[in-house]
């Protein structure tokens, strides 16, 4: 098992260093300068800017000084935000973002698994049917249209919520079940799938056979082969989360990661764009390693190069 | 033939092709039978709700466009890019798919693994900041003298103008794209390559290409054709999404992604806005997926 970490630790951090790197040059190579705009500023003013920013140093500099700031978490200042370093704007995202990102990942557990389930127990009752024929549209619903539908009906028509807005717990009910829904559906899908398959093994008869409780064959038996599907996702979504938030952020107004890499593109602010898709990279590359360590512990098959990875 | 057979056991994938068919054919011609223009701007008709008498049918926009127009006109948009990108995205992932199942051993745990990381990254963040940084004449001058396009010619314009994100947004999706299949494929050619079929073809003297070509691949087609038909929706979406951020196509080019972020902002005062350009997209998403899971279920389940 101290192996097989190690040896994703190994992938990760070449990982890491290309998708940095790789953004620093996307940034690097656009074309147009940060401070072009459409009121052009006079050559010394702009050579001055560039100085104070060292933009006029030669590229192996600044990816030098990139990386170091990087290393300290030190992101720079903003182009266009005067007064704040990125490293604040992020924080300050973070602490809206992260909450919302929680929130809805913790619904999509809370409520696909048992759903998934109950899906796989009693496939005949009609409730469940129902449910899942919901699951199916809400893996192909866009979140985007999702929201919006929501809004015009619990804000717009029974006034229930509020349409848009950041602050009060009132402001955290449909973003987060916009963003979620997705997600409830795949994974009670996806659980559905693994414990039908689970169910079906030979192993499982034996069990019965042996006179277990139906519960202990569910929970001890049943349910730890059936989850790794549903784990395997958990990687890949959370890249679809940051990038769902992103868009949730736009449709409800609120102030988190997303709305300023938003405007970050929209206004070509370099370092701030850098400094956001940095660090979703690094967060997202951690997050997936802690995911994989936690496959390799449910299925110790992996962590041998046995397992085949579903 | 088995084709024909598989839809007709399956009425709701009939459905869902004929659907997509009409659409395909609405987008493509219909624009042809309208008595407005996508991008006629009429302000005193600002905002009028569906109507049979003015000839809106689905009503204005706030600018007095006539939505059916702007609808068509996305579609072909959508359309487009979805196509376009769904085929770059099946041939770097059936080459790669196939060169890491047919070399196999290390090269094909490298490859592999770079799959499986590429899946974790959020590439979609890395496509926003291509699109906003690089649709710029800078870019574009460059791009026409490389492929020695008449400075004046039609060409170069429509490259200066909606070409260049049109042509960005086929690069950025159709080189993100490609992961599942690569490893439908591996998984496939790794199962097919130990047939005697392939032995034989090897004894009689075929090459490495000739045996992926013509006796691998075609034998993986069924997938392929599947999970192809399935990332048409998924890139569709994406360019959605991407649209729906305000940083696609610029207005009056609109894709239905577009035109769901102008509905949303006019929502409480003119609701078609948001409903149709949202519930034709939805439908289309949807169709796209049921003719899709047909198609893998009817190879998953031969023998």
């Amino acid at each position: 098992m101290g192996g097989y970490i190690f040896k994703r630790l190994l992938l990760a951090i070449p990982l890491l260093w290309l998708i940095l790197t790789l953004t620093f040059f996307l940034v690097r190579w656009a074309p147009g300068k940060p401070f072009l705009r459409e009121r052009a500023i006079p050559a010394e003013i702009e050579a001055h800017l560039d100085r104070h920013y060292g933009l006029d140093k030669p590229w192996y500099v600044q990816y030098a000084n990139y990386m170091r700031g990087l290393a300290r978490f030190d992101f720079g200042p903003s182009y266009r935000y005067p007064d704040v370093t990125v490293g604040e704007i992020v924080r300050h995202g973070l602490r809206v973002s992260v909450p919302i990102g929680f929130a809805a990942y913790a619904l999509a557990l809370g409520l696909g698994l048992p759903l998934g389930v109950l899906a796989a127990l009693r496939p005949r009752s009609v409730v469940v049917r129902a449910m899942m024929g919901l699951a199916v549209f809400g893996v192909v619903t866009p979140n985007f249209v999702l929201g919006p539908f929501l809004v015009l009906f619990f804000s717009l028509t029974l006034y229930w919520f509020p349409p848009a807005g950041w602050g009060e717990g009132r402001h955290f009910v449909l973003p987060v079940v916009t963003l979620s829904a997705a997600y409830i559906a795949y994974i009670a899908r996806l659980t559905q799938s693994g414990l039908q398959r689970a169910l079906a093994q030979d192993y499982i008869r034996t069990a019965r056979a042996k006179g277990l409780r139906p519960r202990t064959i569910l929970l001890r038996h049943a349910l730890r082969p059936a989850l790794l599907p549903v784990l395997s996702f958990a990687g890949p979504s959370l890249a679809f989360l940051v990038a769902g938030t992103v868009v949730i952020e736009k449709i409800f107004a609120i102030p988190g990661l997303g709305h300023f890499f938003v405007q970050a593109a929209l206004n070509r602010d370099y370092t701030l764009i850098l400094g956001i898709v940095s660090f979703t990279a690094i967060a997202l590359i951690v997050l997936n390693l802690l995911m994989d360590i936690a496959i390799a512990l449910l299925d110790p098959r992996i962590a041998l190069g046995k397992g085949e990875r579903v | 033939m088995r084709m024909w057979e598989l839809f007709r056991e399956r009425p709701l994938a009939l459905v869902a092709a004929g659907f997509l068919g009409f659409v395909s054919i609405a987008v493509l011609i219909g624009p042809m039978g309208l008595a407005y223009d996508y991008a006629q701007t009429d302000l005193e008709l600002g905002l009028s709700p569906p109507s049979w008498a003015n000839g809106h049918y689905l009503g204005t926009d706030i600018l007095g466009r006539d939505l059916l127009a702007r609808l068509l006109q996305g579609g072909r948009l959508s359309l487009l890019v979805a196509l376009v990108a769904t085929a770059i995205s099946t041939t770097i992932g059936v080459i790669y798919g196939a060169l890491s199942g047919y070399v196999g051993g290390r090269v094909d745990d490298v490859m592999m693994r770079i799959v499986d990381v590429l899946f974790s990254l959020p590439y979609l963040f890395l496509v926003l900041v291509l699109m906003a940084l690089f649709a710029e004449p800078e870019v574009v001058e460059p791009v026409i003298r490389l492929l020695r396009l008449r400075p004046d010619g039609a060409m170069a314009e429509w490259l200066r103008g909606p070409g260049v994100r049109l042509v960005l947004l086929f690069i950025a999706l159709g080189a993100v794209s490609w992961l599942t299949l690569a490893r439908i494929v591996r998984g496939q050619i790794l199962a097919l390559k130990t047939e005697p079929f392939v032995e034989a073809a090897r004894a009689a003297g075929a090459g490495t290409w000739t045996i992926l070509v013509r006796h691998l691949l075609p034998n993986a087609s069924g997938p392929i054709i599947a999970y192809t038909v399935l990332t048409v929706p998924s890139v569709m979406l994406q360019e959605a999404f991407i649209s729906f951020l305000g940083l696609g196509l610029q207005a009056p080019q609109a894709s239905w992604g577009a035109l769901v972020y102008e509905g949303v902002q006019a929502m409480s005062i003119a609701p078609w806005l948001l409903v149709f350009p949202a519930g034709i997209m939805v439908l289309t998403l949807v169709c796209f997926h049921v003719v899709g899971e047909t198609l893998r279920e009817a190879y998953e389940r031969r023998p």
